[in-house]
């Protein structure tokens, strides 16, 4: 046996001596006991991780849920903030038309596309006005019926007759025959409930079918075809003295 | 009840069953936690935590092959070590026993002299600065009494890998031991 030999063969026996005289600092028994306490019972920590795991779950689901939800605020308030200082008003009050353009489009789609994403399988939509207020919502009845490939943004243009403020403008963002219904304000007093469902037909127009009903309960409703390049009259409302007009433009959304 | 019959047993749900594979393998994981991670607190729970995956996992052991635990536990070793800054110091009970001692010889005084405990510790302090995967090599087969298949299954390695870090460990110990034997 060569010299290393004999010292690894001395190592090993030095190396399990020292082995052997490792016990926890109170004794055996009392460990034995901490185990048979984490696997059966005691504080149980294997189940206090297990629900520490399932709580993190849901956690995480709730910080990528507000995240989300972040994410839709940021991306509605980028779109009102281009909105109302861009070129949407400017052209309004210029040409005084108030056509949807490429560049709205694209706003719009993309906002739509985050609250898309937001409420997974059910249908949103979307209203912005002129003024730069939101409002997002969905309509669960009409899950069956929406077709999730279309998404049409209707342009309404709401304005009182004999009054010479702009109309006030509303951005509909929906999918195809999917009903639409909000309350917007016109003035102080009064307000309008407006309830619509457009439709891409299948030669690509646009079927906008409406209805809207003031505080006082005068209501209108209608069925029109909308182009896309010149302000369609939908409907006419009477409002003690005068008429709510409101017209659309509308386009669809392709690449959403 | 021997092994097998154990494993198949706690597979059908039988605690008492479980106890007696626990019996059989509590102090040998918990030592080779302890001369792992030179922690008797995360010795403590890392035995613990090794159990409690073993007992929670049994109905998928298949071949009952009790290296398994040992498996598990090397994985949790090696996972905590990665998650854990590791002073390099003494246990605490050790040092407060022998540090003065050691301090003075451990380089200079045979280890014939030297008293278990002391002997104990410096083998300790010194696999605390070895590498990891000898370190688990040379606990497993060193001073466990593994074979280097055994080890080699556990650490889920080569047994070639095993036998270098073999020949690596045991030069190691000649080296760093030489003055004590």
């Amino acid at each position: 046996m060569n010299i290393n030999a004999k010292k690894d063969e001395l190592i090993d026996v030095i190396l399990k001596d020292a082995h052997s005289q490792i016990q926890p600092p109170d004794s055996w028994e009392a460990f034995r006991g901490r185990i048979e306490d984490r696997i059966y019972g005691g504080d149980m920590p294997s189940i206090s991780i297990t629900r520490l795991g399932k709580d993190a779950a849901f956690w995480r689901r709730m910080t990528l849920a507000m995240a989300a939800c972040l994410v839709i605020t940021l991306a509605l308030l980028i779109y009102i903030l281009g909105y109302s200082g861009g070129n949407w008003r400017q052209e309004t009050a210029t040409d005084g038309r108030g056509l949807l353009s490429q560049a709205q489009l694209h706003q719009l789609s993309t906002a739509f596309s985050h609250v898309r994403q937001l409420f997974g399988r059910h249908c949103p939509w979307m209203v912005v006005d002129s003024g730069g207020e939101g409002e997002i919502g969905v309509d669960n009845q009409t899950i069956e019926t929406a077709v999730t490939n279309k998404v049409i943004v209707v342009r309404l243009a709401v304005n009182v007759e004999n009054q010479k403020a702009t109309p006030l403008y509303l951005d509909v963002v929906t999918f195809s025959d999917q009903q639409v219904s909000f309350r917007t304000p016109l003035a102080d007093d009064l307000a309008i409930d407006v309830s619509l469902k457009p439709v891409l037909t299948n030669v690509g127009k646009i079927v906008v079918e409406i209805k809207a009903r003031l505080d006082d309960g005068s209501q209108a409703g209608g069925v029109m075809t909308v182009a896309d390049n010149v302000f369609t009259s939908l409907v006419r409302v009477r409002s003690n003295s005068s008429w709510v007009n409101i017209d659309a433009v509308a386009r669809s959304v392709s690449n959403i | 009840m021997d092994e097998l019959a154990a494993v198949r047993t706690s597979q059908a749900g039988d605690r008492a069953a479980f106890g007696v594979l626990i019996d059989r393998y509590y102090r040998k994981i918990y030592r080779f936690a302890y001369q792992f991670t030179g922690s008797h607190h995360d010795a403590d729970d890392v035995c613990q935590e090794t159990f409690l995956r073993a007992f929670d996992n049994i109905k998928k052991l298949k071949d009952c092959n009790w290296g398994w635990i040992f498996m598990i536990a090397s994985n949790l070793l090696r996972k905590h070590i990665k998650q854990t800054e590791y002073k390099k110091t003494l246990p605490a009970k050790l040092l407060d026993v022998a540090s003065v001692e050691v301090a003075e010889d451990e380089s200079t005084q045979p280890f014939e002299t030297l008293s278990r405990k002391e002997k104990a510790m410096i083998i300790h302090k010194q696999l605390q600065t070895m590498p990891e995967l000898m370190r688990l090599v040379t606990i497993l087969i060193l001073m466990e009494g593994l074979t280097q298949k055994d080890a080699a299954g556990i650490l889920t390695c080569s047994e070639a890998t095993v036998s270098r870090q073999l020949d690596a460990a045991r030069n190691w110990l000649r080296a760093r031991l030489q003055n004590l034997i």
